[in-house]
This record gives C-alpha cells, sequence and structure tokens, in this order.
C-alpha cells in the first residue's frame, strides 16, 4: 500500500520555489505594498475596517493587518469579488463627499459611523452605488474585517494574535502540548469590563 | 479500455464505504475503493480558522474541489444559483479520504428504538413521508457494539436511562480532565431531573491501536486531528483493508455512472482517474457509498434502456426525502469564567427529550457544543444587538470566556419535496450533470426543535445564566453533514429505494451502503449508526457472496 503520511517533498519543494517566485514579483510591483488595493482604496478601507472593529485599549482592526488581510483575500480566493469591491469602496466615498464633502477616511468617526449604519440597513443613494448594493457591500466589509481582526494570523490579518490575546485565548500550542500546561501569563484573561 | 475485473468495487470511502471496503477485503473479496478525494495526513493538518469545513469562509479544507464541484441550490421562492463547497446552502460533506471521518467532531450515538420505529410509535404526520425501518434496534445492537470497538469509542453512557438495551460498556473512558462546562452544567441537569452523561465521542482518550490520545486542543469539530487521536475510517478501517493485500484504494477518481448490461445487472464502473482519464472498472457487485447527495446522484445519472430514470427510480423515490437534522438551542452568558480552552469542548448531554412529549413526535438530545473559536463566536450575538463596532468589540472582550452554547438535533420530519436531482444545464468540470438541491423543512420539525430550543435555555438558566437567547429554527432545507434518506430501505419495492440488506430493489449486484438508506435520521449525529449498518449490510453482502448468488 502506498504509506498515507509519507512527506510529498517533491511537492514541498515545488510550492515553496512558486511561493518564492511570486514574492519576488509582487515585491517588484507598486509601492504601496499591497498585492491589489491602490493607496486610495486602502485608506478609505482602512478607516471602514476600524469603524467594523475600533481600536481601544486594544489595537483596531486595520492596526491587526485587517486591510492587508482583505487585499490578500482579493488577489487570490476572493478575486471574483474585487469588481464589487472596488465598485464598494468608491460608492463609500462618493457618499461620504456629497454628505461630508470629503473622502470617507477624511470624514470623522461619528459620520463615519453613521454612514456605515446606513448602509447597512440598506440605505445609500443609486447614484453612489453602481456594481454592488450598499448592504451587500457592508455584509462584505463586515465579514471580512472579522476575519482579518478573529481570523487566522497566516492570511495577513490578526498580526500575533492580537485578538486571542485581546480575549486571552491561548496561543496554539506546539504537538505535544499537555493541557495540564497553564497559558503563559502574558496572556491571563481580563477582568470583565463594566460596561 | 477496462481495467482487470475485481469482485467488488466501492464508491467513496466515508463511514459507509471505508467500512464496507475493509469488511469485504477481510473476507477475502478483491476490493477496489474509488474516493473524488485525496488523503490527509495528521502532520500536514494546519488548523486553520478560516479554512476547515466547520467555518469554510475562505473554503473547505478537505474537498471537495471548490471550482469543480458546483452545484445549484433553488430557494423557497424558486430563485436558482449556482452554489460552491464553502457554502451552507450546498450542504457539503468532506471530500477526501476518510470523507466526514476525517474532521469530524465524532459524536458516537446509537439511535434509540423508537428512532427505528418512527411511524408506529407517533402514528402519520401529515405532509412527511415518515415510516419505520425495515430492521430495528435489536437488529442492530451487535452491529453498533462492533462499530463502537472497531473504529473506537470513548464515553460513559451507562447512566443514559434511555438508551436502548446494550451487552458491554464503551470500549475507552471519557476524557479527563472534564471541562468547565461539565462541571457547570451536570448539577443543574441534576436540579431539573434530567439525566446528564459523558457524551461518547469516537475520539481515543487513552492510547488505542497504535495511535495517541486526544491532547485537547480548540481545533476539532470541522478539523482533521493533528495526532491522530480521532478515529474515523482513513485511520482504522482503510488501513486494515489494505493491509489485507487484496484491497486496492484510488484516490482522485470521480465516478461518472455504474455500467450496466442488458439484462440490467452492473457490470463495474465508469469514472475519471486523477489524471481526468475516462476509466472503467469492472466488477461482480458495485456498492455505492458517497453520501445521501452523491450516491442519490449517482443512481440517478446511471441510466440505459431498463433503468430509464437511474438505477433503482422506478417509482421516483432517488433522491427524496433529503433530511438532515434541524439543530436549534441556547447560548447563556455568565459571571464567572466558563472557558478553559479544554477541546473538543462537547462532554456533557441528556436524552430526556428524545422521545415522550405529548404531542411532538420524536424530539432529539441535547448537548454542550464544541468550542467556538473567537471567528466562529464573533458571529454569534443575541439577536438584536450590534454585530461591529465599539459595542461589539466590548462583547467580545466580555463574554468569550463567559458564555455556554447547548444544543441538539432535532429529528426532521421527512418530506416527499425535500430532495435533490441531476439539474438539466449545469454540468461539473468533468461535464457530469450537478445535482441540484431544493424543498423545505416539515413545520412539525420547527415546532420539535423550537421546543427544544426553550429547553436548552431553561438548562442554562438552571446553571446560573445571566443572560441567554434561544437559537431557534427557521424554514429552508435540511441536509449538510448529517445529509441522508434519499435512498430509502424498505421491503416495499414501491415506497423504497433498497431492501434491508442495502440491495438497489431492481438491480441484484447494486447496493448502497450510507445515510441515504436511513428511513428517518434519529435525534442524534447519525454517523455510528452509518458504521453499524454498513457493518450489519457487509455480512449480508458477504454471506450472499458466499452463496454464489452475486457473481455474474
Amino acid at each position: 500500500m502506498d504509506d498515507p503520511y509519507a512527506a510529498r517533498r517533491r511537492d514541498f519543494l515545488k510550492t515553496g520555489a512558486v511561493a518564492a517566485a511570486a514574492t519576488a514579483v509582487s515585491c517588484g510591483r507598486g509601492t504601496t505594498g499591497f498585492r491589489v488595493l491602490s493607496e486610495g482604496e486602502s485608506l478609505t478601507l482602512r478607516a471602514a475596517c476600524d469603524q467594523i472593529v475600533p481600536k481601544d485599549e486594544d489595537p483596531g482592526a486595520s492596526e491587526a493587518g485587517a486591510v492587508v488581510f482583505i487585499d490578500r483575500q482579493l488577489a487570490t480566493r476572493a478575486k471574483r469579488d474585487l469588481a464589487r469591491w472596488r465598485a464598494g469602496i468608491r460608492g463609500l466615498d462618493a457618499t461620504s463627499r456629497r454628505r461630508f464633502g470629503v473622502a470617507f477616511a477624511e470624514a470623522a468617526f461619528d459620520e463615519q459611523t453613521a454612514l456605515l449604519r446606513d448602509l447597512e440597513k440598506g440605505v445609500g443613494d443609486k447614484g453612489d452605488w453602481q456594481g454592488i448594493a450598499p448592504a451587500a457591500f457592508f455584509r462584505l466589509l463586515r465579514d471580512y474585517t472579522m476575519m482579518g481582526f478573529y481570523g487566522d494570523p497566516r492570511h495577513g490579518g490578526n498580526k500575533e494574535r492580537v485578538s486571542w490575546r485581546m480575549l486571552g485565548v491561548p496561543d496554539p500550542p506546539l504537538r505535544g502540548r499537555l493541557h495540564e500546561t497553564p497559558p503563559p501569563p502574558a496572556l491571563a484573561p481580563r477582568p470583565p469590563r463594566k460596561s | 479500455m477496462a481495467l482487470p475485473r475485481v469482485n467488488a468495487v466501492v464508491v467513496g470511502s466515508g463511514a459507509g464505504g471505508g467500512v464496507v471496503f475493509n469488511e469485504l477485503a477481510r473476507a477475502g473479496l478483491s476490493v477496489v475503493c474509488l474516493e473524488r478525494g485525496r488523503w490527509h495526513s495528521p502532520f500536514e493538518e494546519r488548523k486553520d480558522d478560516l479554512v476547515n469545513q466547520r467555518n469554510a469562509s475562505l473554503g473547505v479544507a478537505y474537498g471537495p474541489d471548490e471550482e469543480k464541484n458546483p452545484r445549484v441550490f433553488v430557494d423557497l421562492e424558486g430563485r436558482e444559483r449556482v452554489v460552491y463547497p464553502r457554502q451552507g446552502e450546498y450542504s457539503p460533506n468532506a471530500g477526501c479520504v476518510g470523507g466526514g471521518t476525517l474532521c469530524y467532531g465524532g459524536q458516537a450515538w446509537r439511535f434509540m428504538p423508537q428512532d427505528f420505529r418512527m411511524r408506529s410509535t407517533y402514528g402519520a404526520v401529515a405532509g412527511s413521508t415518515l415510516e419505520d425501518w425495515p430492521i430495528c434496534y435489536v437488529d442492530m445492537e451487535p452491529w453498533y457494539e462492533k462499530a463502537e470497538r472497531e473504529i473506537g469509542v470513548s464515553g460513559d453512557v451507562e447512566p443514559d436511562p434511555f438508551k436502548g438495551p446494550r451487552r458491554n460498556p464503551l470500549p475507552m473512558p471519557p476524557l479527563q480532565p472534564r471541562p468547565r462546562e461539565y462541571e457547570i452544567l451536570r448539577p443543574a441537569a441534576l436540579r431539573l431531573g434530567l439525566h446528564p452523561f459523558d457524551t461518547p465521542l469516537l475520539i481515543n482518550s487513552v492510547p488505542r491501536d497504535g495511535r495517541s490520545a486526544c491532547m485537547r486542543v480548540r481545533w476539532c469539530v470541522g478539523f482533521a486531528c493533528e495526532t491522530n487521536a480521532k478515529n474515523g475510517t482513513h485511520n482504522t478501517v482503510i488501513p486494515r483493508a489494505l493491509a489485507t493485500g487484496n484491497a486496492w484504494l484510488r484516490t482522485g477518481c470521480k465516478v461518472k455512472e455504474v455500467l450496466t448490461d442488458a439484462r440490467g445487472r452492473a457490470t463495474g464502473v465508469a469514472y475519471f482517474d486523477a489524471d481526468d482519464r475516462l476509466q472503467e472498472q469492472p466488477a461482480d457487485v458495485v456498492v455505492v457509498a458517497c453520501g445521501a447527495t452523491e450516491s442519490a446522484r449517482l443512481l440517478l445519472l446511471s441510466r440505459s434502456r431498463l433503468h430509464p430514470n437511474g438505477l433503482g427510480n422506478r417509482h421516483d423515490w432517488v433522491g427524496r426525502n433529503l433530511n438532515g437534522h434541524t439543530y436549534t438551542g441556547a447560548v447563556g452568558f455568565f459571571e464567572q469564567e466558563t472557558y478553559d480552552d479544554v477541546g473538543p469542548g462537547v462532554c456533557i448531554s441528556v436524552c430526556d427529550y428524545n422521545h415522550g412529549t405529548p404531542g411532538l413526535a420524536g424530539g432529539g438530545m441535547l448537548a454542550n457544543e464544541f468550542i467556538r473559536l473567537p471567528i466562529q463566536f464573533s458571529d454569534d450575538q443575541p439577536p438584536g444587538t450590534p454585530s461591529w463596532g465599539q459595542p461589539h468589540k466590548d462583547f467580545m472582550r466580555t463574554y468569550y470566556r463567559r458564555n455556554i452554547a447547548v444544543q441538539g438535533p432535532t429529528q426532521d420530519m421527512p418530506t416527499w419535496d425535500s430532495r435533490v436531482e441531476l439539474d438539466p444545464k449545469v454540468k461539473d468540470h468533468w461535464g457530469i450533470p450537478v445535482l441540484r438541491l431544493s424543498g423545505d423543512r416539515h413545520p412539525h420539525t420547527i415546532e420539535v426543535a423550537n421546543r427544544q430550543a426553550e429547553r436548552a435555555q431553561a438548562w442554562l438558566r438552571e446553571a446560573g445564566a445571566v443572560a441567554s437567547y434561544q437559537r431557534r429554527a427557521g424554514r429552508g432545507l435540511s441536509g449538510h453533514q448529517h445529509q441522508s434518506g434519499t435512498c430509502r430501505m424498505g421491503s416495499d419495492p414501491k415506497t423504497s429505494v433498497v431492501d434491508a440488506s442495502g440491495r438497489v430493489h431492481d438491480v441484484p449486484n447494486v447496493f448502497v451502503i450510507d445515510a441515504s438508506v436511513h428511513v428517518t435520521n434519529g435525534g442524534f449525529n447519525p454517523v455510528l449508526t452509518i458504521f453499524a449498518n454498513a457493518f450489519r449490510c457487509a455480512d449480508l453482502l458477504t454471506k450472499a457472496w458466499s452463496g454464489g448468488g452475486l457473481r455474474g
């Protein structure tokens, strides 16, 4: 029989080579550091993501890498959604300019919040929203920001596991950890917040 | 060109197929198992919160391949759309060696005696195709025991007074230490007069079968086990089958149809191999074990002059009665910490509500839930509370470590119009018509499931939850990982697809051995019943083989 657990060394090397090549290519292109987002788009998203998970005593979404996460997904697994995201970002800025006279990223925090609440309810000027409905864009923004904040760090978000540390969830164990081993003290849970 | 003839070909290597593969090999038959997916080894398991079978936001981890396997979903308004495995409407099951057993949570429930006698117990339910199984619990008992022993189950069900008679305890004790949720929920259940006990799990609590005991990580349900402590067909019966020397597993093979001759008997299967080359595997016996959605598809695809509507489909029963479970329950919030990061999470259950409530046909088991990862919990707020912004972040910080979810699978009332069929337009990567899913839940299922949610909430309140909310049932097709019912087992060929041995009524050498044949699906996770029934049917099949009746 085939050994089901035999490491596929050749596949591993091949994948490594392709990944290295891909990195080289992307480093040589543009200056934003993003794979598909323009600088302007990334700034709009940065502000929008920080509305979904704002910064307080713990990092907010953008600091945790949510924009990097979204950019990476739009370049790979979520490629087919790129046009919808672009349309949504345009819609966000257009609405903001009309309402507040500035791009979304330049608007005041509370103005941004109010605008997103409207989108969540499906309220948006038809002229601003071509290519995606306001509520659909809000859903994408909300879900991807959550993934970029609470998801796995390997996808570019949740940098240094900030959200897991915030929640007091231990780092992933190395294989062979015993359940008796206590989590490192730095990760001890916070006392409940008074709300 | 046809490959060398074998005695039997098994399509699918999940809970049903894996068991049959080994049982036929052990009986000395030459057997080929065709699996559409590939092997996944514990050493490549990467615990990805966003890519697994439980949370597939960025894709499924163990197949089926996203782009090659679309389906068509028809919603309650009749609108159709193409769906992919990462979407719930797809009703995905893992497509890999071991199938769902590679990455399930592994709850190892025996159905109760009443679960095989739903029609006799509750009478006809209007609008439902509710029926008795052609076999009963006593027929299944020895095979349940064999499944518990051969695949490997831990837990302690002795305190459950509602279970069917059993001759022996489970082969492994419960996982130790018990999680904090157990200590919180158990006294509350006892105060309510319930009968709590350790959930049976297909997880090693002690080293067994050359593999280690569970290391209690939070990445369990939806993930392959990186220490190989979770027992599925991929690490038990399939390696044993391969060790016989007369069994072969071919991966990456997509079966196109069951081939039949002029007499209407099966002669083997046609499939696309890993390089997309069309192959023909002749065999005396064909076992279809692709899960309730894909098994029905394969029968429907196998058309010929004598079987113009597909195998076993003379009376239009193939693909009908699709049902999984209707999951409902409640989430409670506590002042004290409930989280201890001790996986898998589920550890305590009650069967007090499976049967016997006046006015309700059946019910279901209730248990605490598997650990929900932060990304899963982020979607899990009480209705009406903000799902983003500062309030959501505060909610996460306050309650991630202070909540318990109790839930359970309500036994569905099967319905004729919940079904899979072949889509007339959309084809998969190989040019084969894809499945089209449509239908709705029976209203009584929703009624029972909502009662279960109230009961779960009462348990959490008794346990000290300061706030709680119910997860109630909604309309829509039932299917998903617990998919069943599409090739119903029965003694009357006019109202079923296979007989009590799994043999297709009008094709003497084709068997369906997976959850497709479940007449009803119990108020439990169905996998142990799939295992047990596969052992039982394989035994009948090998006896028939020895008698000579199955040889072409």
